[in-house]
Order: structure tokens, then sequence, then C-alpha cells
């Protein structure tokens, strides 16, 4: 991974001290309320229902087994024994104390961590495949190109006060997209032109929240050297035309529908004909930072043959063949651990398992893992020789539920039981959920299926995008949720159409059962959900659910 | 509009007073230093002193040609700090070969200067109520940025340890 260079090191350690002034300046009264409320946002710090809520980046979801004890430490020491996974990869503390969070800055600081632009209306932590570098069929590796655009967006000085936030992601496979790139405000695409030199893609203009866009494409080829040019000409527009005159239409998506894309990128290129005269990366440079990405030194290792544990063992076959994935080194594996267990939060891991999961990371892998936008964490090179032991101790901990990819990994907000802005909870429908379908040969019957829940339009759990959506509304003051069938985040996204009128939180889970029976009955050989649902269309489960 | 009482301070960090004045409600050009509204540019010819241009957000550089050869100083308006126009405006002028004083005016502290610093202003009016001496520190807040930016020609990109 990446680490730190001096010069990395006193940047971070300056925002410390800037922030531990702003905070001193502000419980002193010399900043106003309205002056520190952005600042404190562009330091990932939210005042929420019942404490602040502090957001710590990983950037491009990259952590190490170092990291997450001083997370564990932190969360002991200044919150309540656990922290969440949240669908941008980073890390929230929900419970600290805003007159410590300058010492737990200082703290993160000592393992190269930070909460630099983890929200405020700026450019925010870049994200991308939780298997970056480690998966095989990738056009190139992903996180040099994502590193480059962290260091050029960190503390970018004509960029920190943007109409809105602005989220960047980056997509290196072609037959699947795991960061649900067409939902960024911009989406970099690694591709490769007739020559074979790696360049990148554009899109634009996509984006959740109240508005749910699919981005459109503006630029089919960008030289590699040419991309922070590029860049810098799209937030110029931006910051120069988005709308400033009401938050809900401040995203680059409306400016971008606003113009058309095709005037939208007509734009950029006219400023893009400036910024590329003295913004081109030298090519020493973007092969030096590659090298941060070279792969481990990996053993020649065989692919194991498990038959023997398979039969003996049926839930480690399970576990393997759902919880892990390909590696495309010969002999090792990528393995998810799941923090979706009933009783806890979606994401949340306490102390004990961070320790864990820090211990398994070094034992098992080269100390390294990934936090993933399905809020679970992935250890993604674990020789496969191990791979049985490591199940078992997994499975001791509750932490290998073999559900990655099914109904029961729901990704969910913190919703109303933390977040001020929630209309309704969202915690308690997805425990409901899963308690209704703790069977896993139910689930496996099921098939893939993606179910977010979002306690409100903001959509933090990208409800929008889960083949079944769930969104908190408030109705007369009362919780209500209302369902939406067939989005999808993939290359072939699409949106979630609303099924109708919103349900009391009591009846969810038994409509979430008619609209899988509906499903279930319509299902053609080997469809999943959303192949059922693309054929069908939403007529018929409208017709069950509201019978 | 500007307020003339406020003391300015400069990138390098030494403070001084104000010597710029508006035109008043009776519309009498002053003499010595002035700065007018984009309305008023066209007394820019009869002002003795140094000419300044006063920009708020409804006059982009974008889409209005300024005199830039024949000003000064501009002072470009942040109405609110959280409006982040300026900064881009700052740099569109720079590229439309403005080399005069760039000054950054209205709800301007402490804690946005290193930004305006790179986005290439020169001096700033620090709003009232704060304290210039210790908004001044705020200008090195940051010593080494990563990207390039108007008034920083070289990024500094690290490629690891």
């Amino acid at each position: 991974m990446y680490l730190y260079t001096d010069f990395d090191q006193q940047l971070i350690n300056e925002r410390v001290a800037q922030f531990r002034d702003q905070t001193e300046r502000y419980l002193a009264g010399k900043l106003t309320e309205d002056e520190y409320r952005p600042l404190r946002l562009q330091n990932g710090l939210y005042v929420q229902r019942y404490a602040p809520m502090l957001r710590i980046a990983v950037p491009y979801g990259l952590m190490n087994s170092k990291q997450l004890r001083k997370i564990a430490e932190l969360a002991k020491d200044y919150d309540r024994g656990y922290a969440h996974v949240s669908t941008r990869q980073n890390i929230q503390f929900n419970w600290p104390a805003l007159e410590n969070v300058p010492d737990m800055l200082q703290e993160l600081a000592s393992v190269q961590m930070h909460a630099i632009q983890t929200s405020g209306n700026c450019i925010r932590n870049t994200t991308t495949d939780q298997y970056a570098g480690v998966v095989a069929g990738e056009v190139a590796d992903p996180r040099p190109t994502c590193e480059l655009i962290r260091q050029w967006s960190t503390f970018h000085p004509e960029f920190a006060f943007l109409p809105r936030k602005f989220k960047i992601a980056v997509s290196a496979l072609e037959e699947t997209d795991r960061a649900a790139t067409s939902f960024h405000d911009i989406g970099v695409y690694i591709v490769r032109n007739e020559a074979g030199e790696m360049g990148y893609k554009i899109k634009v203009g996509g984006g959740l929240g109240r508005t749910p866009v699919i981005g459109s494409f503006i630029r089919e080829f960008l030289p590699r050297e040419d991309l922070i040019a590029y860049l810098e000409a799209v937030l110029r527009v931006y910051n120069l035309h988005g709308r400033r005159d009401n938050k809900y239409k401040a995203r680059i998506k409306i400016l971008v529908k606003a113009l058309t894309p095709a005037i939208f990128a007509e734009k950029v290129e006219a400023e893009f004909a400036h910024t590329v005269k003295t913004l081109k990366i030298d090519a020493d440079t973007l092969a030096k930072m590659d090298e941060n990405f070279t792969p481990f030194a990996y053993q020649d290792y065989a692919d194991e043959d498990f038959t023997e544990q398979f039969a003996a063992h049926p839930k480690f076959k399970q576990w393997f063949n759902i919880n892990t994935n390909a590696h495309k080194v010969q002999g090792y594996r990528i393995v998810t651990i799941s923090l979706k267990r009933a009783g806890i939060a979606p994401g949340d891991m306490t102390v004990e398992e961070m320790n864990l999961i820090a211990d398994l990371a070094d034992k098992y892998t080269f100390g390294e893992f990934r936090t993933t936008h399905e809020q679970n964490i992935a250890l993604v090179d674990v020789p496969q020789k191990d791979l049985f032991e490591l199940w078992q101790i997994l499975d001791q901990h509750n932490l290998a539920r073999a559900h990655i990819g099914f109904l029961t990994d729901i990704i969910c907000c913190p919703g109303g039981d933390f977040c001020s802005l929630a209309n309704a909870k969202s915690i308690p429908i997805s425990e409901a959920i899963s308690r209704r379908f703790d069977d896993l040969d139910t689930i496996y019957n099921l098939g893939k299926l993606d179910l977010n829940i979002s306690g409100c339009m903001n959509a933090c759990g990208h409800h929008h995008v889960g083949n079944i959506g769930i969104l908190g509304v408030d109705k007369k003051g009362a919780e209500f949720y209302q369902i939406t069938l067939g989005g999808n985040a993939d290359h072939d996204a699409s949106i979630g159409d609303i099924l109708g009128p919103s349900f009391a939180a009591e009846v969810v889970p038994d409509i979430i059962e008619e609209i899988l029976n509906t499903y279930l009955d319509l299902r053609q050989d080997g469809e999943e959900f959303i192949d059922t649902y693309r054929r069908v269309g939403i007529q018929p489960f409208k017709e069950r659910a509201y019978a | 509009m500007l307020n003339t009482a406020l003391q300015v301070l400069s990138k390098d960090g030494t403070i001084a007073d104000n010597t710029y004045q508006l035109i008043g409600e009776d519309g009498v050009l002053p003499q010595g230093d002035v700065v007018l509204t984009v309305e008023q540019l066209d007394q820019i010819t009869n002002v003795s002193g140094k000419k300044a241009l006063y920009l708020t957000v409804d006059a982009s550089p974008e889409t209005h040609e300024f005199p830039l050869d024949q000003l000064d100083a501009i002072f470009i308006e942040f109405a609110g700090f959280n409006d982040g126009r300026g900064y881009s405006f700052a740099a569109l002028l720079r590229r439309q070969g403005f080399q005069g004083e760039l000054c950054a005016t209205g709800d301007v502290f402490k804690d946005v200067l290193n930004y305006m610093k790179r986005s290439g202003f020169d001096t700033f009016v620090i709003k009232e109520g704060k304290d210039i001496q210790e908004a001044a520190a705020g200008l090195n807040d940051f010593k080494n940025p990563y990207q390039a930016s108007t008034a920083v020609a070289q990024a500094h990109y690290q490629t690891g340890a």
C-alpha cells in the first residue's frame, strides 16, 4: 500500500494542529457556529442525534493491521467499544466527545490516518473495487490512480467550497463494477486505446440522494498523464456553474442534466485546453506511483483440493463458495468477512473483532485488508492452504456467515438510531429482515440479491441501487418505508422503481417476503432477481404486495 | 461592499491600512485610490490614484471582459465563505493575464487564508470582529501542498516512502 513520506506526514500533522486550533477557537467563542460547521465537516465531524459522529478516511478502502488496531484503541478509549464501516469504505465513530476529537486525530496521524474531506462540500474519499490489484481481469490496478486523485484532491485550494459534495470512483474491470461507479459525480474508467496505452474513459453526473441519476460518458479516451488536468477542468466548470441557490439542486448531476452532457463536455474541453498545458503528470511520477502497489511476494502455491474438507464440513464448503473469491495468483483466495450479524448493526465491528481481524491479517496475509462498499472486510491475500483454519477461527467468532452477495448481506445506513437527518430508523428494519430470513438455504434459493436500506432521501444506504431498496419516510410524524425494485449498481446500472405507497415498519418483512415469493413464482431457469424483474416489470410485484 | 475602515493583510503577513475609497452616494469620484463596481468602470480613466475593481459572484470573469491592464487591484467578494466561486474567479483572472493585486474581501478569516493564498490572492480584508494578527497565522497552516494551483506552479505529488 501507499506509505507516507515525510511530506505526507507533515501535511497530516499540520491538519491536526489546524483542527485543534479551530476547535479551541470554537469552544472559546472565537469561531461562530456557522463558521465552525463547514470547517468541522471538512474534517468528518458531524453533530448527530446524541453525540458527534467522526468519519475517518480509508483511502480507496485500503488499510493495514496497525491502523485497525489504532481504530480499536480509539473505539475503546474515546467511543463505546465499536466502529462502523460506511458505504464509502470509511470508518465511523458514533460517540466521540467534541473536545476529544483533536486528540483522536493526533493518534490517527501516528498510523497515517486522518478525517480530511470525509464530509463537507468538497472532494471526498475516492473509492474503487475492494479487490483492486488482486482480482484477475483488471485493465490495470486502479490503486495508483486512486492515490494520485487522493493527493490532488487533498486540500485543493480552489475546490474546498464547492456547491455540494463531490465523489469520484475508479473502475478497472470491464465485466463488473463493485464500486457503483455510474453513481458518482465523476466515474473514472481505466481503459486502453488501440495502441494499447493505458488511459481513462470519463463519466460525469451520476449520483444518488434525492434525484438519482446514472452518469453520462463525456470523454472516450484521456491519456494517463492528463487525468489531473481533466479533473481540474471538470471541477472548475462545476465550481463556477453548479447551482448554489438550492442545496437539493447543487450536485453536478443537476448541472450536467441542465446543460446536457454534450454541452457540459464542451465546457470541460475548453477548460482542459488550458489546464493540460500546466498540469500533465510526468511519466517518472506515474511509474514510481505504480511501484507502491507492486504485487506482494506471493509464494508458489498450488490450488488446494478441498474435496475431503468439503465432505466433512458442509458449512466450510458453503463459506468457501460464497464468501471467498478467486485471486489472480494461483494458490491464493480473497476472503470476505461478513459484518452482517443478527443483533449487530450492519458494518459494525467491536474492539475485540477489530483486534482479531488485525491479527488474522498479519497471520494469514501480508498485513493489509480492505473495507468494502457493502460494509464488510476483505482479507485479500489468503493462501488456500490456510483457508480451513481461517474459516474455523472466523466461524468461532460469528464472522463467517456465508451470505456475501445474498439477501441478508444488507447495506444499511445508521438511520434514525444515530443520524439527525434520518426520517426513520433503518437498523431495526435490517434486523427484522435478517431474522425473518435467517435460514441460509432460503437465501441461497433466492440467489444473488442486493437489499439496501436508507433512513432518508440522502440515500447513504444506496436504496436506489438495491435490487430491493427500502427508504425510510416520515408520514405525519410516523416512520414508514417506501420500497423500490430493480435498482442495480453494476455496469448495467439502473435506478429502482417505486412499488407504491409506503408501509408501516412492522409489515416490511411480510412485504419483502411477498416480493420474494413473487420472484420465486415467476423466475425462469437460472434468473437472478434483477433478471426476472427486468423481464416482468413491477406490475406482478405490485399486485401481490398490495393484495 | 468593501468596508474601507478594515485593515488589509498581505500574503507575506504584513498588515497595512486600506487606501482605497468608494464612490459615495453623491456619485462624486474621490481623489486618490478608488475601487469601482462593474457599473462604475466607465469612470476608470478619471481615477487619480490606483484603480481597483470590485467583483461579486454576479460578474464572472468568464462572461465579462474587464480592462485588466488598467487595473491595479481587483477585490473579489466572498459573500459567504462557503461560496467558493471566488477561488475560480482568481484562477480565470490570472489566466487572462491580470498581474495586479488580487484582494479577497467579505467573509474572510483565518481558516480560508491558506487556500486563498494558493489560489492567487495577494491581500485579504479580514472580516470585522476577527483579530487580524491571529488570522495572519492561517496563511501558513500548510507549508507544502501536493497539487499545483494558481500561485503554486510546481506540484509535489509524492510517490511513497
